[in-house]
């Protein structure tokens, strides 16, 4: 929470409370000068300029309320801008040392929608948490304070009042509510989930039984769905009654406690009116503490997710004196063992494995033998368990971190695709290719056509959906091409191409002057120029005397 | 009432009764509020003339009667609109599932799956800003100020003369103004939606970013386009505030004129305190409904386009689809002069081709050579533009679709597994198999070994994509799922496209075995699967490149 409140903490947010509690004040102020006006001007006295200041304040607290609200409003999303902008200049920063490791796979996936889903929850912080409660405590102060100055035992019961209204019923609200809530979330999930089986299905549960059975299972949930919404009704309609019957009892006590100090003699007869209305215009300042109420554990969930990031520890982090970058960029894994956090069996073990420079080495192997693992430890994605990784002879480990990087390119078997244009994606290898770079590259992996459509300027889609999954891939091979890398890293590059396409890039990357380490699974593909390693067996060689074997 | 989406949302059952028990409820809340005030303004007024507050102890208790009434209105308004609400999206979704399933692949493939599934949930729910808010907003606002202007006019023709006054005026500039700001509104969900995508995206790629040094870059990049966004859209909100701005205005405004007034006509001696008092009183409840609605004005901006996609959905047209009995046995089928259109490139451009019963026909070509929409086409996914696909001389278009589909059976690429126990994945085929059945359709596969060695055997539950199992079993899994039908035509796409040499072997052989009494189609890249078929057709650019050759 601390790390929340030192992200809204500021001169702009305290305006925005400040402006708010005006708001509330001015419409309470207008309430009870009328009350006054009209009281005073029942008394009949003797020229009309008595009444003047009363006049006067009922037209100032008019005009004053709407201004004041409206400047709140834009106020409170200005903060709320600043803050977006903040959380995701922190949330990068946390996220950026974590990649790729801790990004990649299932769990990566889960927690970058996650990362989604708390940006979206924070950005409600300052309008429907912080605000609502400081306009609740600064307004509910001054009113109660004000009352206190006619009747503090009006006060007394105003303050009561006000935090049976805005504390009480919204955190019984809440608790009451909590296992609807939960009932109500976990039938969501299911709806969800369910309907995006059933969607990417379709054509085998059409096959099956034509969708019945998956039909019946989602009526079960949409069942259960809308009683978990019918039990939130009722728990809803509970708060409608408080909050629209708390504010009467305030009244009626005012209207008491002061018409009989009236009658007693010892209170003006100006204030009856006044103070009643009054108090009922301060129950406004409690009025955002239900939604407050309802979003403060979320968005203190949302917080301390964001924070605990930042205190994950990267799989990799730069020395703390980096050598310099060799002048080679031979790469060699020396009897290199990895295991996956929870997993029993090592993803590599004692593997040695040499790519010299300008050398062209294909890793084969059966699922799960390692392939896409060697990519990552060369990558320095993660660190060895035991022995280690070398760049021109220095350990990885004593490199920094983006001269590596710039020493090599890579290419996932599903490349990630920028929401961008083509070129965009292209120039993410390299910065300063040119056009006739870009076109030429796209030919050499067989896009060409994508250059008449959608052009170099045209844009891929979100995550280059426009293009298809083959084309996806090869815009990733394009992209590792370009790179001024000294070695290319490059996991199944061929495995959307027909076998002719296959053959003319496995060709292109033969004839490339830079290393090339490959993981494919097609090795029937590759010819002499390349040496094969078989992670299954362990075995290197080249391919030429293999299928001379 | 307003036309289009939200006006359609009003012939949904339950929403025009959730309408008038609103209005009912507005006519209820009227009533107590003109017994609250007159009971206060009475109270005030002798109080001030003098009497002992004791001796009014009966008033005030009438105030608290009325006000809790009051509340307790509108709370058993505000639980039924909850509950319609609730049954009107339930009802929706039941409808928008049943019509994706009545639509079929065709229509699914064509949208991204994540927006069908967004459509069905949150689009769905964001129709309770318009079915349990907006609606009864608007009804209360049409039902209630009218009644407390009426009110006021038998009280003091005055006063109500300024409230018939500013009251149009406030609706006019706020339509005025709620024109503009809807426009500016929905150009700030925009930019809001494009910024959230950026942050997304980012993040997506992250990986590649990192990789490629350019995480700090892009780090800079997204804090300008934030700083960037955040003065486009102060300005716009400047606009979009305004409408809140004339309501406030008007209202408090209204509130003042008709205070000053008021006093001045009681000091005159024209007015009793205790009109007076009322009629100031129930001025601004001619405006709380007026400023509820606004409030909400931002639920119907997010319901309306969501109103849109869901309604658009439940109208697409359903494919017509024939009603004749599948023939007996292994059928025939024939592709006779077949064209097919994509967004105009022809896929398939008058293709001819006779699959015999029990015949094994391996289908080749390079990428984009109309492969997959020839085994879209068997399936009944796609229809021809042009030309039929007859089974036994029968055009599929009609021949009952269900009943066709429960006769073939599909293995894609990288199979469909539910998140369910293996048998349910088996079941998938046919749901009526016995566990005899199963486990039968599993040795078939090749799988029966594998299963047994899982914790639960055939219940073991396979979990999110079936992280379980391998690329291999998935693929004879679904296998087994094909075998378990019984199907007389046999289609797959690609069986051992992800796969590495060892594990191909042992699909293929489970699938030689599958292949007995069918007829099969296969759709490949690889060589080895080429072996299983009696004979091989290629395909280029939409045509069969060669005669079917027979191996």
């Amino acid at each position: 929470m601390s790390e929340l409140l030192a992200l809204v903490r500021g001169p702009r947010t305290a305006l925005a409370v400040v402006l708010g509690a005006l708001t509330v004040l001015c419409g309470a102020g207008l309430l009870a000068t009328s009350g006054a006006l009209i009281t005073g001007a029942s008394q009949r006295p003797s020229t009309l300029l008595v009444l003047m200041p009363l006049i006067t304040g009922v037209r100032f607290f008019g005009v004053a309320r709407a201004t004041l609200r409206y400047t709140e409003r834009l106020v409170t999303h200005d903060v709320t801008l600043r803050l977006v902008a903040r959380v995701r200049g922190r949330l990068l920063e946390r996220l950026t040392p974590l990649a790729p490791a801790a990004l990649s796979g299932v769990r990566g996936g889960e927690l970058l929608s996650r990362v989604r889903t708390d940006v979206d929850e924070l950005q409600g912080v300052v309008a429907r948490l912080v605000v609502p409660t400081g306009v609740a405590v600064v307004a509910g102060a001054v009113a109660v304070g004000f009352t206190a100055l006619v009747s503090p035992a009006t006060a007394l019961v105003l303050a009561g009042l006000l935090l049976v209204l805005g504390v009480a019923v919204p955190a019984g609200a809440a608790r009451a509510g909590r296992r609807a809530a939960v009932a109500a979330a976990r039938a969501d999930a299911a709806v969800a989930a369910d309907t995006l089986d059933l969607v990417r299905g379709l054509a085998d549960h059409l096959g099956g039984d034509g969708g019945a059975t998956a039909l019946r299972a989602l009526e079960g949930h949409l069942d259960r769905q809308e009683e978990a919404e019918r039990a939130a009704a009722r728990l809803a309609a509970a708060t409608t009654l408080c909050r629209e019957g708390v504010p009467g009892l305030g009244l009626v006590a005012a209207l008491w406690l002061v018409g009989t100090d009236v009658a007693a003699g010892t209170t003006d007869v100006l204030l009856l009116a006044a103070c009643a209305l009054g108090v009922l215009g301060a129950f406004e300042a409690v009025g955002g503490l239900g939604v407050a109420w309802s979003v403060a554990g979320g968005i203190r969930a949302a917080a301390g997710r964001v924070r605990a990031l930042g205190e994950q520890r990267p799989a990799v982090t730069d020395p703390e004196e980096p050598a310099p970058l060799p002048p080679g960029s031979a790469l060699r894994l020396e009897g290199v063992t990895l295991r996956y956090p929870g997993s029993g069996e090592p993803a590599v073990a004692g593997l040695d494995l040499a790519v010299a420079d300008g050398a062209k080495v294909a890793l084969t192997g059966a699922s799960g033998a390692g392939k896409s693992t060697v990519l990552d430890l060369a990558l320095r994605a993660r660190d060895p368990d035991a022995g280690r990784v070398t760049l021109g002879g220095t350990d990885l480990r004593d490199l920094p971190l983006d001269g590596v990087r710039s020493r090599l390119a890579w290419a996932a078997q599903a490349p990630q695709l920028l929401g961008g244009t083509l070129a965009g994606n292209l120039r993410l290898g390299r910065h300063d290719a040119t056009d006739a770079e870009l076109l030429a590259a796209l030919d050499d992996v067989g896009l060409g056509h994508l250059a008449a459509a959608p052009g170099l300027d045209g844009w891929v889609g979100e995550a280059g959906e426009r293009l298809s999954a083959g084309e996806r891939a090869r815009v990733g091979l394009a992209r590792a091409l370009l790179s001024p890398a000294d070695v290319l890293l490059l996991d199944e590059p061929t495995a959307h191409l027909d076998p002719a396409l296959s053959a003319r890039v496995v060709d292109l990357l033969a004839r490339d002057p830079r290393a090339v380490l490959l993981v494919t699974h097609d090795a029937a593909a590759l010819d002499g120029r390349w040496r094969v390693v078989d992670l299954d067996t362990d075995e290197s060689r080249p391919r030429a005397a293999s299928t001379r074997a | 009432m307003p036309r289009g989406p939200a006006g359609r949302l009003l012939t949904v059952p339950g929403v025009r009764r959730s309408v008038a028990l609103c209005a009912g409820a507005g006519v209820l809340t009227w009533a107590l509020l003109v017994v609250q005030w007159a009971l206060v303004a009475a109270f005030v007024a002798a109080v001030v003339d003098g009497a002992d507050p004791a001796g009014l102890a009966g008033t005030l208790g009438g105030v608290v009667a009325a006000w809790l009434a009051r509340a307790g209105v509108l709370a058993v308004r505000d639980r039924a609109v909850a509950r319609t609400s609730a049954r009107v999206r339930r009802r929706l979704r039941g409808a928008l599932l049943r019509k994706l399933v009545a639509l079929g692949p065709a229509h699914a493939g064509a949208q991204q799956d994540g927006e069908l599934v967004t459509t069905v949930t949150e689009g769905v729910g964001r129709l309770d800003g318009v079915v349990g808010r907006l609606l009864p907003g608007a009804t209360t606002a049409a039902v209630v100020p009218p009644l407390v202007a009426a009110t006021v006019l038998v009280l003091d023709p005055a006063s109500a003369l300024i409230l018939l006054l500013t009251g149009p005026l406030v609706l006019l500039f706020l339509w005025l103004t709620g024109t503009l700001a809807a426009r500016a509104a929905r150009a700030q969900w925009e930019t809001l939606a494009r910024l959230g995508a950026s942050l997304a995206d980012t993040l997506r790629v992250l990986s590649t970013l990192v990789a490629y040094g350019r995480a700090r870059s892009s780090a800079r990049w997204l804090t300008d386009v934030s700083e960037a966004h955040r003065g486009s859209t102060m300005r716009v909100l400047r606009t979009a505030f305004l409408s809140g701005f004339v309501l406030e205005f008007g209202a408090v405004l209204c509130t003042a004129l008709v205070a000053v007034t008021v006093g001045v006509r009681l000091f005159e001696g024209h007015l009793s305190l205790q009109r007076a008092l009322l009629v100031l009183l129930l001025t601004p409840e001619f405006f709380a409904p007026l400023r509820a609605l606004g409030a909400d004005r931002h639920a119907s901006l997010e319901g309306q386009p969501a109103a849109e996609r869901v309604f658009a959905l439940l109208d697409a047209p359903e494919p017509a689809s024939g009603s004749r009995p599948v023939p007996a046995g292994v059928p025939h089928v024939a592709l006779r002069g077949v064209t097919l259109r994509h967004g105009g490139r022809a896929a398939l451009d008058g293709v001819d081709l006779d699959l015999p019963p029990l015949s094994r026909t391996a289908l080749v070509g390079p990428s984009g050579a109309g492969k997959t929409t020839l085994v879209r086409l068997l399936l009944g996914f796609a229809v021809p533009d042009e030309g039929a696909v007859l089974v036994d001389g029968v055009p599929l278009t009609e021949l009952d679709p269900a009943a066709w589909r429960a006769r073939v059976a599909h293995v894609p690429e990288r199979p469909f597994l539910l998140p369910g126990s293996v048998a349910d994945n088996v079941r998938l085929g046919r749901p009526g198999a016995t566990d005899a059945e199963v486990e039968r359709a599993l040795a078939r596969a090749g799988l029966l070994d594998v299963v047994h060695r899982l914790p639960q055997g055939t219940a073991t539950p396979l979990g999110e994509d079936a992280a379980r199992l391998s690329g291999g079993e998935r693929v004879r899994l679904a296998l087994a799922r094909a075998l378990v039908k019984d199907a007389a035509l046999l289609v797959l796409d690609e069986p051992t496209g992800q796969l590495d040499e060892a594990t191909e072997q042992a699909v293929l052989a489970a699938l030689d075995e599958a292949a007995a009494g069918r007829t099969v189609v296969t759709v490949t890249h690889r060589t080895a699967p080429l072996a299983l078929h009696d004979r091989v057709v290629a395909l280029a650019d939409g045509a069969l490149a060669l005669p079917a050759v027979p191996r």
